[in-house]
């Protein structure tokens, strides 16, 4: 017993103190390499620039024979920093010192080893070059089983382009991790209007997530073709696919979609009401103005302050709408008009007038001020009037009021 | 083997006893650090993971998409007057691409209220509450006329979970974070805490980020400029225990699927899912950790996926207390808050139906978290004592003080091992050699004090109220939130 109390002790204090040792140590080696790294890399890009720079070609020593330790893995840092801005001849001259000192092919050899973080910047490093040689590994790639590494070759596919590596992301489109999805949907994106037939064909067979990220792409790159297919998605029983096909349908632009958006403000999501309010305004769907209106009414902020602003967009018959639904029963709706006409400038405009000689042009105003007075608090009120920056329409505000409670006290 | 003053049966029988006692306190702490140092390892795991996946994220990116969900940012004030201007403009500037920021003045007794009129140009609005949930009067909604995205609350004082509550009928947006007006969160932490909601959307309903001590750092502008270990060795002492809290347990418990603690000064979670299960309650002391358990409960009662996480790198700054008394003040309030959660959710005990939290994460959590200290209080009095009395073999008793003394050194020095090992945040030679001196000597003193200052929280509860859960409201403190269980 005493001997294996003995052992514990032991062993545990020699854990103790090598742990400690350890961490001075490792904090200690990073600090003297990062040093000497600082160093030897001044003196590896100033050989860069003059190799890069010299005509003919003269490859200077310092990437003939790399010093060791870390000068050869310094200099193909250099080199991938450099690639991406380079001119044609700089870039000619790396990716054959890559190729030739067998670079390349070890990142190829790398694409199938056994640490991740291995593959993983094999992948991300062989996308810098972006050479057609490798696109056949990095579509394989595509397939690892950890995916992290799947980005990574998904990012180099989307700088290479070409059919083969579009088929390949759309594939890939079917990730688990929502934002790796988004990420492949963005290079997807990038590719242009090409992928979305592509992409329609592919959703039915889609997953969830995959499907909410190929929507997101038909509404960046899409045109009208699309929209026969978006207004159905619209009827699709997940709220966020319906959400999406909402805000597709308004980036688009595409007029016929007017009807199934207008039926989805009575969706029972709330993000499918806040987007196609949204998405009613893009598309300046004058005919909705009523419905909008009634949105204003929703309990969701976001839903209202989207209808507002979408009214707001419609010119100057969503204007009057918004107008008139500053006397609404309901307060979330009188407010959001009121932020709304605030935002748009529309408010100042109506109230303009008040600083004119003509009475007969005042009318409006004075209405549209006797409102404000019925249905909107003091506190507020005088916010409204210390924000307007013309003086004269600030003074013009007051005279009102002040009349209006002269003769409010006369009456009582 | 003879004890004073008894006569030899009863002896006899006494030191059996203690025999047993004794050998039962070093099972015990045996299995303690073997489980600390079990979560120690599954937290060095996913901070390895993190850190290498972390190279490659891209969160410029996050904050350029639209995709990234809006978020408010809750902020609940009870007379911050002198901070709340500096904290706001420090939040005000956060890298994030749509958030607001609601401010809950929670019957503030200084002018905290007209220090934000000035400062923001405050104007009342007319905005009316979408009221989901209960909450005490709110007398005012204020906007800022500089600022579209800042809206101030003026209420009847009802305690942080009260403010904490009007303020969600207050936000506009999906997703909403809680932070102590007393804290600063680092720029990009927001954009690192929406990570785990954008990768899988349906399941995450709560992260919360990390929480260190700000003592001794330059803040300027609303920012950390430099990090700094403090000069005051009680604040040192938890700059080691955030660490190892942080790093060293709540990642662990992350990885482990059983996180029963985020952080009340920083912690964002989706607001369905708070307002239907009624969002806070101000039951316990620690509002923060109630809130999590009860997410945990409902959504297993529901049989809904979910994940709670922990992520590593967003920071919160937030001042911890230097003096003796204002800590002890602050622990006495974690531990009762521990206990009467763990009390109001006993039924989730050994239950299947809660996974890994009912059948790992509550019953560690009361058998060494809560009574932990306990046990540990009892062994320092009783093992000694045994030994003197010569009941006790030396062997138990030199067994006894390495595993209470090394292995705790052991843990605390992992921790800095894992700081160094991830983020590396304190550059001079000179702080890293104090956190490790700290790391080594918080277990012989400091460790002991929380233990014996836990130990009477728990007792004074106790003693208190007969039934608990109907804790006399303390009000809000300011004082930043549980690093939580402390390994």
């Amino acid at each position: 017993m005493r001997a294996i109390v003995a052992i514990v002790i032991l062993l545990l204090v020699l854990l103790l103190a090598g742990l400690i040792v350890y961490i001075l140590a490792d904090r200690a080696w990073s600090v003297i390499k990062a040093r000497y790294e600082l160093r030897r890399r001044a003196v590896l890009a100033a050989a860069m620039d003059r190799w890069l720079a010299s005509e003919p070609e003269q490859r200077p020593d310092e990437f003939l024979r790399p010093r060791p330790p870390f000068d050869r893995a310094l200099a193909v840092q250099l080199c991938l920093e450099r690639l991406p801005a380079s001119d044609e001849r700089s870039r000619s001259r790396m990716l054959d010192w890559l190729e030739n000192s067998g670079q390349v092919a070890s990142w190829l050899r790398d694409l199938s080893a056994r640490s991740t973080w291995i593959r993983a910047s094999a992948a991300e490093n062989l996308g810098i070059l972006r050479i057609p040689q490798v696109l056949d590994a990095l579509v394989r790639a595509l397939g690892d089983p950890v995916f992290d590494v799947r980005m990574r070759a998904a990012k180099a596919l989307g700088a290479l382009g070409g059919a083969q590596a579009r088929q390949a992301l759309i594939a890939t489109l079917s990730e688990e991790n929502r934002w790796s999805v988004i990420r492949i949907a963005d290079l997807l994106a990038e590719m242009g209007p090409v992928v979305v037939e592509e992409l329609i064909d592919a959703i039915p067979t889609m997953g969830r997530a995959s499907r909410l990220a190929a929507l997101d792409v038909i509404a960046q790159v899409g045109n009208n073709d699309a929209t026969p297919f978006l207004s159905a998605e619209l009827d699709e029983l997940d709220r966020d696919v319906r959400a999406r096909a909402a805000s597709a349908l308004g980036q688009i632009g595409d007029e016929r979609a007017i009807p199934g958006l207008v039926n989805a403000l009575h969706d029972p999501e709330w993000p499918v009401r806040a987007m196609a309010a949204k998405a009613l305004g893009r598309l300046n769907a004058r005919a909705a103005g009523s419905e909008l209106a009634a949105s204003l009414r929703d309990r969701e902020w976001w839903v209202r302050a989207n209808a507002a602003e979408a009214l707001a967009q419609l010119g100057p018959d969503g204007l009057d709408v918004l107008t008139l639904m500053l006397d609404d029963q309901d307060a979330f709706a009188r407010d959001s008009a009121l932020a709304a006409l605030e935002a748009s400038g529309e408010l100042t405009r109506q109230l303009m007038p008040l600083t004119s000689s003509d009475a007969g042009s005042r009318q409006d105003a004075i209405r549209l001020l006797k409102v404000l007075t019925s249905r909107v608090s003091g506190h507020r009120l005088a916010a409204i009037r210390d924000l307007q920056r013309d003086e004269q329409l600030r003074s013009a505000i007051d005279s009102v009021l002040s009349r209006a409670n002269a003769r409010e006290e006369a009456v009582s | 083997m003879t004890i004073p003053f008894l006569d030899a049966g009863a002896s006899l029988a006494l030191a059996a006893a203690v025999i047993a006692f004794n050998k039962f306190i070093i099972v015990y702490f045996t299995l303690i650090n073997l489980g600390y140092v079990a979560i120690f390892f599954l937290s060095m795991r996913s901070l390895w993971k993190f850190s290498r996946r972390n190279f490659f994220a891209d969160y410029e990116q996050i904050r350029q998409s639209e995709l990234a969900p809006p978020i408010s940012l809750l902020v609940p004030a009870h007379n911050e007057a002198r901070t709340i201007v500096e904290s706001l403009r420090s939040l005000l500037q956060l890298n994030y691409s749509e958030y607001e920021i609601v401010v809950i003045n929670d019957g503030s007794t200084d002018d905290t209220l007209a220090t934000l009129a000035s400062a923001f140009d405050l104007r009342r609005s007319d905005t009316p509450l979408y009221q989901q949930l209960p909450c005490r009067p709110v007398n005012a909604v204020y906007r800022s006329m500089v600022h579209g995205n800042l809206v101030v609350l003026d209420k009847v004082r009802g305690g942080k979970s009260d403010a904490l509550n009007a303020g969600l009928n207050a936000s506009r947006y999906p997703l909403f974070c809680s932070i102590d007006a007393d804290s600063v969160i680092e720029q990009d932490a927001l954009l690192r805490l929406v990570k785990p909601f954008i990768e899988s959307p349906l399941e995450t309903i709560a992260a919360g980020g990390i929480v260190r001590v700000a003592n001794g750092c330059t803040v300027a502008d609303g920012r950390v400029m430099s990090v700094v270990l403090p000069k005051s060795r009680i604040a040192v002492l938890q700059v080691v225990e955030y660490l190892r809290a942080f790093l060293a347990g709540r990642a662990g418990w992350s990885a482990a699927r059983s996180l029963l603690i985020i952080s009340g000064a920083f912690g964002l979670y989706r607001k369905r899912e708070i307002i239907d299960i009624g969002g806070y309650s101000d039951e316990t002391d620690t509002e923060d950790a109630e809130l999590v358990v009860r997410l945990h409960k409902v959504m297993s009662d529901q049989k809904r996926p979910y994940r709670i996480v922990f992520v590593p790198d967003p920071v919160c700054w937030t001042e911890v207390p230097e003096t003796l008394k204002v800590l002890t003040n602050q622990r006495s309030r974690w531990h009762r808050g521990l206990m009467q959660t763990l009390w109001l959710y006993r039924g989730m005990m050994f239950r299947r139906r809660y996974g890994a939290v009912g059948m790992f994460g509550m019953p560690w959590f009361v058998a060494f978290e809560l009574m932990g200290p306990v046990i540990e209080v009892l062994g320092y009095v009783i093992v000694p004592l045994a030994w003197l009395l010569g009941i006790l073999d030396r062997t138990y008793l030199v067994l006894f003080i390495i595993v209470a003394f090394v292995v705790g050194a052991l843990l605390s020095v992992g921790a800095v091992l894992l700081e160094e090992m991830a983020f590396r945040r304190y550059p001079r030679w000179r702080d890293l050699l104090r956190l490790l001196a700290y790391g080594f000597l918080e277990n012989f003193g400091f460790r002991q004090y929380m233990s014996l200052v836990k130990v009477k929280a728990l007792v004074e509860a106790a003693w208190k109220q007969r039934g608990w859960g109907h804790m006399e409201r303390r009000g809000f403190e300011t004082r930043p939130e549980q690093p939580g269980a402390e390994a």
